[in-house]
């Protein structure tokens, strides 16, 4: 997890979206818990109340839970969650763009078709 | 202590205004950064908080009363780039004798740290390049551990490497102690990670003040060709506008997220610094 300055994304927000990457890449899994305001305050050199509304917002959306006195966990079944939020937003972040660039650069549907089955294969 | 109370602050240096009817309200626990320009009055503030100098009109309260008594006195601690302290200490006595008057000043801790960032405490604080001074009177200002410490431009003359040490030593003292930190600084991108809520001032005034996060996210540039800016010019609260090769840019003030933006109009945030540049402009005017 990293954060980025220059990104005009607001710093709790990057917070927030670094640890469902992690959830998601199960660095943090179900049932653990996850780094501390305190932890992430002191990592990233950020304002402890920044670092708090990342995860607050993670419980507030119930991927995450907390245990008094010991602190935040993932809860059973967050990773599901967090990829179905994921591919609600899925169209609006990449695939508008996408089809807006291409729509620019008069790239035709059946060649970004064959596009996206070449880049698949060659991933594997 | 729990609040300050700025009541209508005026303060006339001659037949300069300094400040004008300043109101805020600061509170225990939060890292705020006053941050205006040169001159804008950030100093004259501050020393009229901690009592340095007395305003032309108005009134400071601590937690309701009007006089900052002994016991009050030693939760503010008031930091300055002027030489206020005697040169010929050393910054081992320095430490020492402010320890003497904040109880919860850390000896071990204020030597550790001074240590740290390569200054030797036997030094004589004349002695000192302006960065080192700097950071001795920074580290000693938080090592007093008061419910306010309050640091006026505390990164002047650190290097990089120095300012990023001091970022993470002003985090260290709030995490232990949940005091009120104020950082005044006209370099505004790089503390605002530390922050949680910005008083912007400017010629006297305070022109903003907020929660971080409300201000940053409530602040978008919207970009697009002339023609087709008009209307969101016409129905929005701009704060800047710039024009370019028939392309408007637009910052606008909007709590709530824009959607259904017409094709070709684009939408992306501003910093903690383009906003105080876009309302400074916008006063110049």
């Amino acid at each position: 997890m990293k954060l980025n300055n220059q990104d005009q994304k607001p710093i709790y927000l990057q917070i927030q979206e670094g640890l469902e990457n992690a959830i998601l890449a199960e660095t943090y899994a179900e049932e653990t818990q996850i780094p501390s305001t305190t932890e992430l305050s002191q990592a990233f050199q950020i304002n402890p109340a920044t670092a708090g509304k990342g995860v607050n917002t993670l419980v507030d959306e119930g991927f995450c839970y907390k245990k008094r006195g010991i602190g935040i966990f993932v809860k059973k079944g967050a990773r599901e969650m967090l990829k179905n939020k994921r591919r609600t937003a899925f169209k609006e972040t990449y695939l508008y763009p996408l089809i807006k660039e291409a729509r620019q650069l008069d790239i035709s549907e059946e060649n970004l078709i064959q596009w996206i089955k070449e880049a698949e294969n060659a991933d594997n | 202590m729990q609040t300050i109370n700025i009541c209508d602050v005026s303060k006339n240096y001659r037949d300069v205004l300094a400040l004008n009817k300043v109101n805020l309200e600061l509170h225990a626990g939060k890292i705020y950064g006053l941050l205006g320009r040169n001159g804008a009055g950030k100093s004259t503030l501050l020393k009229i908080i901690a009592d340095r100098i007395k305003p032309t009109s108005g009134q400071i309260l601590y937690d309701g009363k009007t006089i900052l008594d002994d016991t009050t006195s030693r939760q503010l601690y008031f930091s300055e780039p002027d030489k206020t302290f005697p040169e010929l200490l050393k910054v081992k006595e320095l430490c020492y004798y402010t320890s003497q008057f904040y109880p919860q000043f850390n000896l071990d801790d204020a030597r550790q740290i001074i240590h740290n960032f390569g200054i030797n405490e036997k030094k004589r604080l004349n002695q000192l390049s302006t960065g080192h001074f700097a950071i001795v009177r920074s580290i000693v200002a938080l090592q007093t551990r008061a419910r306010f410490i309050f640091l006026d431009e505390p990164t002047l003359g650190h290097d990089a490497v120095n300012r990023e040490l001091f970022y993470s030593e002003v985090l260290r003292i709030y995490r232990e102690e949940q005091n009120t930190i104020v950082l005044s600084t006209h370099l505004i991108d790089e503390i605002s990670n530390l922050l949680e809520d910005v008083i912007f001032i400017d010629r006297g005034q305070i022109f903003l003040e907020d929660n971080l996060e409300n201000i940053i996210t409530s602040h978008f540039y919207l970009t697009g060709p002339s023609e087709k800016m008009d209307q969101i010019e016409k129905s929005n609260s701009v704060i800047e506008k710039k024009e370019n090769l028939g392309f408007v840019s637009l910052m606008v003030q909007q709590s709530s997220e824009i959607h259904d933006l017409p094709d070709g109009i684009n939408i992306s945030r501003a910093s903690l610094q383009d906003i105080f540049v876009a309302y400074s402009k916008k006063r110049d005017n």
